[in-house]
């Protein structure tokens, strides 16, 4: 019932359409839209909501945007399960790898946008190991720019008597001892990311083993990724491992005391977006994404905490706007093309290894954690 | 109305609740099923209701099989046992209910009602509920539903079961002067030896699914046909012997006893060498001291009196274990025999009465 | 009640066999399958062997024992104690604190846990009430860990402890002690030898509840960083769908709890006949006085439990409208901008809650009221198997419930060609199974108390089964299948646990808001929709209990 009566505005609109005397422009969208995300709702809810007041003015077309929130593997196996009759339109964010899988399984559209669209971003960015911001195929294309770091409160740090920490290695403190949050990489594909970073920066055996010290040094390990910066906010821990910039960036806005540190080894991810093959709204999909990396679009993002995905904009505003504040929390940074971007994060690497990085994991730490906390 | 019962038998699983019962009760008599708890006798009840449908048999309602009539068009006001009054209708609700399902105007209804409430002296209590009762009010307003619909046949299971004895007692009068002045058919079920005793025309003894006897309250008790009505209706001494010397000439019978000799009236069918009972009621026993002259008196040793007022009961010991019960019919002019007094029990030939057990 | 002929009962009768077939058994079994089988279908022990030689898994399987066992012993001495001293004896505050035993009504999954958090976390009120006052250093870990769920859940649960030894004790004949302190038993003596073991079916019963929702119970685990546990273990599996081999053994471990919540079932069935459904109407005691310093122990234990299941709710209210509230002991700056925020989304999930909720109780109504007369008014065959159904929907934890909705009807369906999954009536329809035991017993008990002669009494006067059934019955059990319908309602409007799984974007309820808001990371927001889905569920109660405080103390008093 609830399913027709959604679909009712559509129809109306399609016969209001094929009725008028006028010729439908050129591009008209769909009067719906539904993403599926594990970009926090206080990213997407704003720019869907800017997207909607965007095709209010452009089409003088009402479109009915939600958002199903889903964990990267959640919504990746949700698509899956759709098997090509989606539920949403849109996939958005989480790592590049898996909006490869899903175009091998030819589950995502390609996007056919507008060439100078596509050209405004670069191929990649960073060094050695270059991230790419677009698929040259044409599947996905990037939307922001999200780097993943350390979080920390900073009056608690105070009272612990540990100097803010600026790099990874400042974690193993052992005055942060039961201080520090985690998610497991098992249970959060954006943070397994900075534990390859871990792994891929000293090689594997250091890696393991600065590992099993941050696990001696943990006080709790979070059911997701997204819990890490809430649980230093409100100060029950003090600092946070591979939280993302925008994350923690919701706390502050929320009134929090909380600070954020992206080390030079950061993994950075250019946030993919595709169009779901057999979407039901492909106009109004494409719309969002055109939407998304324009300028308006852009502006949208960077009040959230992230950066633009092209050289073309910086994050800048007012004194005492959210952009500022932004650019205040993250560092002084106003765009990653700005500078050198150093990346050792190779994601053939992880790719291939991802289920025995996890059950490595698994086994050495989360299941010996009460020993690692005696031993270290 | 005439209710026949024919060879009924209701089962339950593999237990036969009635067994190839068959009565017939009279246009206007009140019928009496007694029987201890679990008998099978509100079974019965029920089957004569339509609640139940009988597994063999028929029932007939003036010669007319009413085995397929559902229980509301079987013309029968039935009264139960925890009165089922609801409790959610007041006293006029409940007992207009009935004529309200016949559709009736309600000025109709209200007259009826008024009427019926006068019989059983309800007057005044139409608005209260239920649960703003006596029990003997409950129990009246049970049976003004019932007979508001001026049913052919009144069913009542124990209806007096719920109440004080001495509101029984007045009821159970009530019950019975308003059943005649009616004159409706009526069946009555208790496990009340005395109610039905002083209630019913006649009445049926049930056990076990099986009627033992059936006849007017007086020949029940006055002539058991077996050992289980001997037993159940009033106290009974009960004495085991046989059959010795018929003497037709005496019109008496020698039964032998672990007592001795004993004698009883000859009835027809009674033969020498079979075993049976002999039943003497307590009133029909005297004790005396002396010797033993007469027929039917033995010696023994009183081991306990029980003054109730009206009667003193001495426990008589004839023989080791043989305890016989004489009642004092006028205790004020009568010496209390102290415990331990040999004294003999006298019982006259004419009310002993022998009940056959087993033939030879 | 003939079934050999087709009639409109044995249709009736064939319709909810249908419902609880495809419903309830066809998605266990779909889930053993998925347990028993390989990603390529065929038939395995595989995902077994793999879970028992597991360490892991093991251990998170111990654990779960211990902590089930755990929490039934907490909840056992408090829930007892609490309905022996409300229920017997007269001190001051008795009827305040008799709403102790409604409070987990009115505490929703996940709001419960986060409002511990706030009051009792390392930077919650009483840990930095005592490092600024007293000096203390380090926090006091009163959450994080095995002994913080330990704590929630005995103050989520002792009420339902107490509710099934109250119902029971209230049943208790007076008399029976009486004779025993006839005899010279003293009262604790009386209270072991005799009262104790009268209430074991009600204990039992309650036990086995405390038992599974502990065994069950995922996201207060989880919350507090404690994940070798089975349900947390079977959520966090399936939630991840990339790596199939963890996702299968999410399954293989949901259909596990299915399997243990069996177990338990069927022991303690035998243990008691758990089907003793509960009436409301208990017979009255002479509550007896406390001597004054045993009257003033009781006032104090309760008032610190009553402070302690409060709390909570006083930190969930105190998250909602306090900003950027961190290591003080209350918020310094208060604002009422989260629930502005959360205003623009509540409306549709106020919406869908009472939508979803609300057809679930018609389903429960339709299937449960039937149900309830099937198995009090007939002699059908498979009456034993339907109440055993009955009994088993209320073990099986509410993620496998999910889980086995998502793997059985996740195929397109004739005619309309869309899965069920892709329905937004599975909600409802989940919900409804999940609640309709509370319909089923609600509407069973209040049957109890018509007795049969009633009904016969007006088919003697003339009434039809049906006119019977409007006229009598119905007058009489309606309010107990309100409450019965009201108390499924209630639980329903805060279920989140089958539905988590099932939800698709725009069918969330009010729990499922909460959630969502919680995962973004808004906990002040989620706090905001807590403290409303709080209110309409204390609401809700109030007109429950206004209802069955009428039925209990008027018609049948």
């Amino acid at each position: 019932m609830l399913r027709s009566l959604k679909v009712l505005p559509c129809v109306v609109a399609g016969l209001l359409a094929a009725a008028s005397p006028v010729p439908a422009q050129a591009q008209q969208v769909e009067s719906e839209l539904v993403l599926i995300t594990p970009v926090a709702k206080t990213l997407t809810d704003p720019a869907l909501a800017e997207f909607a007041k965007y095709a209010k003015e452009k089409w003088n077309i009402t479109v009915k945007t939600s958002a199903l929130a889903a964990g990267t593997p959640v919504a990746y196996g949700r698509i899956v399960e759709w098997k090509g009759r989606p539920e949403a339109d849109i996939f958005w964010g989480g790592e590049s790898a898996l909006f490869d899988k899903l175009a091998e399984q030819n589950l995502v559209a390609k996007l056919d946008l507008p060439k100078a669209v596509v050209e405004s971003i670069p191929d990649s960015i960073g060094r050695p190991k270059p991230i790419p911001l677009k698929d040259p195929k044409g599947f996905w294309i990037g939307t922001v720019l999200e780097p993943y770091g350390l979080v920390y409160h900073p009056k608690l740090l105070q009272r612990l008597g540990v100097p803010p920490p600026k790099d990874w290695d400042d974690l193993l403190n052992p005055k942060l001892k039961g201080n520090v949050a985690q998610c497991a990489p098992t249970r959060s594909s954006s943070s397994h990311a900075t534990y390859e970073v871990i792994l891929q920066r000293e090689g594997d055996a250091k890696g393991w083993e600065w590992l099993r010290r941050l696990g001696g040094n943990t006080g709790i390990f979070t059911a997701r990724s997204r819990d890490v910066p809430s649980v230093v906010a409100k100060g029950e821990f003090a600092a946070g491992f591979a939280v993302p910039s925008y994350m923690a960036f919701e706390d502050r806005l929320a009134g929090f005391d909380i600070k954020f540190v992206a080390p030079a080894t950061a993994w950075i991810t250019p946030e993919p977006i595709a169009i779901l093959a057999g979407s039901k709204h492909p106009k109004a999909a494409r719309a969002f994404i055109e939407f998304m990396l324009s300028e308006r679009g852009q502006r949208v993002a960077m009040e959230r905490g992230v950066f633009p995905i092209t050289p073309k904009y910086r994050v800048q505003g007012a004194a005492g706007s959210t952009a500022e504040m932004a650019v205040e929390f993250t560092g002084g940074l106003r765009s990653y093309f700005d500078r050198e971007v150093t990346n050792i994060y190779d994601d053939d690497v992880a790719q291939k290894r991802y289920e025995a990085v996890n059950a490595q994991f698994r086994k050495d730490i989360e299941s010996v954690w009460d020993e690692l906390k005696k031993k270290y | 109305m005439r209710i026949d019962i024919a060879d009924v038998t209701k089962r339950f699983g593999s237990m036969a609740a009635v067994s190839g019962v068959s009565l017939t009760i009279q246009e206007g008599e009140l019928f009496t099923l007694l029987g201890p708890s679990g008998c099978g006798k509100t079974t019965l009840l029920r089957l004569i209701a339509g609640f139940y449908a009988p597994d063999e048999g028929v029932i007939r309602f003036d010669g007319r099989n009413v085995n397929e009539v559902p229980p509301h068009e079987r013309g029968i006001g039935m009264v139960f046992q925890n009165f089922a009054l609801w409790p959610h209708m007041t006293v006029y609700e409940n007992a207009a209910y009935g004529l309200k399902l016949r559709k009736l105007g309600q000025a109709e209804i209200a007259a009826r009602v008024e009427a019926v409430f006068e019989k059983v002296k309800l007057t005044g209590l139409g608005n209260r509920y239920p649960g703003q009762l006596s029990g003997g009010q409950q129990q009246r307003v049970a049976l003004a539903r019932a007979l508001v619909l001026s049913p052919q046949i009144l069913l009542l299971d124990e209806p007096l079961s719920n109440l004080d004895a001495k509101i029984r007692v007045q009821v159970r009068q009530e019950i019975r002067k308003l059943q005649k002045e009616l004159g409706i058919t009526t069946m009555y079920v208790t496990h009340d030896q005395e109610e039905a005793l002083t209630l019913s025309d006649r009445i049926a003894v049930f056990n076990q699914g099986k009627v033992f006897q059936e006849g007017p309250p007086k020949a029940l008790y006055e002539r058991p046909a077996n050992r289980f009505v001997a037993d159940f209706i009033g106290i009974n001494n009960l004495i085991e012997g046989t059959f010795e010397a018929v003497d037709a000439a005496q019109r008496r019978v020698r039964v032998n006893t672990a007592l001795g000799d004993l004698y009883t009236p000859l009835e027809e069918g009674f033969r020498a060498g079979d075993r049976c009972i002999l039943c003497i009621r307590p009133e029909n026993a005297t004790v005396g001291e002396g010797d033993a002259q007469d027929r039917n008196v033995v010696k023994g040793r009183i081991t306990f009196a029980a003054y109730l007022g009206h009667t003193l009961r001495y426990d008589v010991e004839l023989a080791p274990g043989v305890v016989f019960k004489v009642d004092i019919r006028d205790p004020w002019h009568h010496v209390l025999l102290p415990i331990g007094s040999a004294v003999t029990a006298r019982f006259p030939v004419s009310s002993t009465v022998a009940v056959v057990e087993a033939a030879a | 009640m003939k079934l050999s002929r087709p009639s409109p009962a044995a249709v009736g009768f064939g319709l909810i066999w249908a419902f609880l077939i495809v419903f309830v058994v066809f998605p266990l079994v779909r889930i053993f399958y998925d347990a028993f089988t390989n990603e390529a279908g065929q038939l395995t022990l595989v995902n077994f062997q793999e879970f028992f030689t597991d360490s892991f898994y093991l251990r998170s399987f111990w654990k779960s024992m211990v902590l089930g066992v755990a929490a039934v012993f907490t909840t056992s001495v408090i829930g007892i104690a609490v309905a022996f001293l409300l229920i017997r004896y007269d001190f001051p505050g008795r009827g305040l604190f008799s709403y102790l035993t409604m409070l987990p009504l009115i505490l929703p999954p996940l709001v419960g846990v986060l409002g511990f958090v706030f009051i009792l976390g390392r930077a919650g009120t009483v840990n930095v009430l005592l490092m600024d006052w007293f000096g203390m250093e380090k926090p006091i870990n009163f959450m994080y860990g095995t002994h913080g769920v330990l704590l929630v859940e005995t103050v989520h649960l002792f009420p339902m402890m107490t509710l099934s030894v109250l119902d029971a004790l209230s049943k208790v004949d007076p008399t029976l002690e009486e004779a025993a302190q006839g005899m010279g038993a003293k009262s604790w003596r009386r209270f072991w030898d005799i009262t104790l073991p009268l209430t074991t079916p009600g204990y039992i019963s309650g036990a086995l509840l405390v038992f599974i929702w502990t065994f069950a119970d995922f996201i207060t685990p989880l919350v507090l960083g404690v994940q070798d546990l089975l349900a947390p273990q079977a959520y966090l599996n399936i939630m991840q769908f990339v790596d199939r081999r963890i996702f299968r053994m999410g399954i293989v471990i949901s259909a596990l709890l299915v399997v243990l919540a069996i177990l338990f079932v069927l022991a303690a069935r035998q243990y008691v006949a758990l089907k003793d459904y509960s009436s409301l109407s208990y017979t009255r005691v002479q509550r007896r006085q406390l001597g004054p310093v045993m009257r003033w122990l009781a006032v104090g234990f309760l008032s610190v439990l009553l402070f302690i299941s409060f709390a909570p709710q006083v930190g969930v209210l105190l998250a909602a409208v306090g900003r950027g509230w961190s290591l003080t002991p209350f918020p310094v700056v208060y604002t009422l901008e989260f629930f502005r925020q959360v205003s623009i989304e509540t409306p549709r999930f106020i919406i869908n809650s009472f939508l979803f909720s609300g057809i679930a109780v018609f389903l429960c109504l339709a299937v449960g009221v039937p149900m309830a007369w099937i198995l009090g008014r007939t002699q059908a065959p498979g009456r034993n198997t339907m109440d055993a159904l009955t009994t088993l929907i209320l073990a099986i934890p509410g993620t496998a419930i999910g889980i086995a909705y998502i793997r059985a009807f996740n195929f397109p369906l004739p005619l309309i060609d869309l899965p069920l999954t892709s329905m937004w009536v599975i909600l409802p329809l989940v919900l409804a199974v999940r609640r309709l035991p509370y319909t089923v017993r609600g509407s069973h008990s209040s049957l109890l108390l018509v007795h049969r002669s009633m009904e016969e009494a007006a088919e003697n006067v003339g009434a039809t089964k049906m006119r019977t059934f409007w006229d009598i019955t119905v007058p009489l059990v309606w309010r107990g299948i309100l409450v019965g319908a009201l108390f499924s309602f209630l639980t329903s409007i805060q279920e989140a646990s089958a539905t988590i799984f099932l939800t698709l974007g725009g069918w969330e309820m009010m729990p499922f808001g909460i959630f969502t808001f919680y995962i973004a990371g808004s906990q002040s927001q989620a706090a905001a929709l807590g403290v409303i889905l709080i209110a309409m569920c204390a609401l809700s109660l109030y007109v429950v209990n206004r209802i069955a405080g009428t039925r209990v103390g008027g018609l049948f008093g």
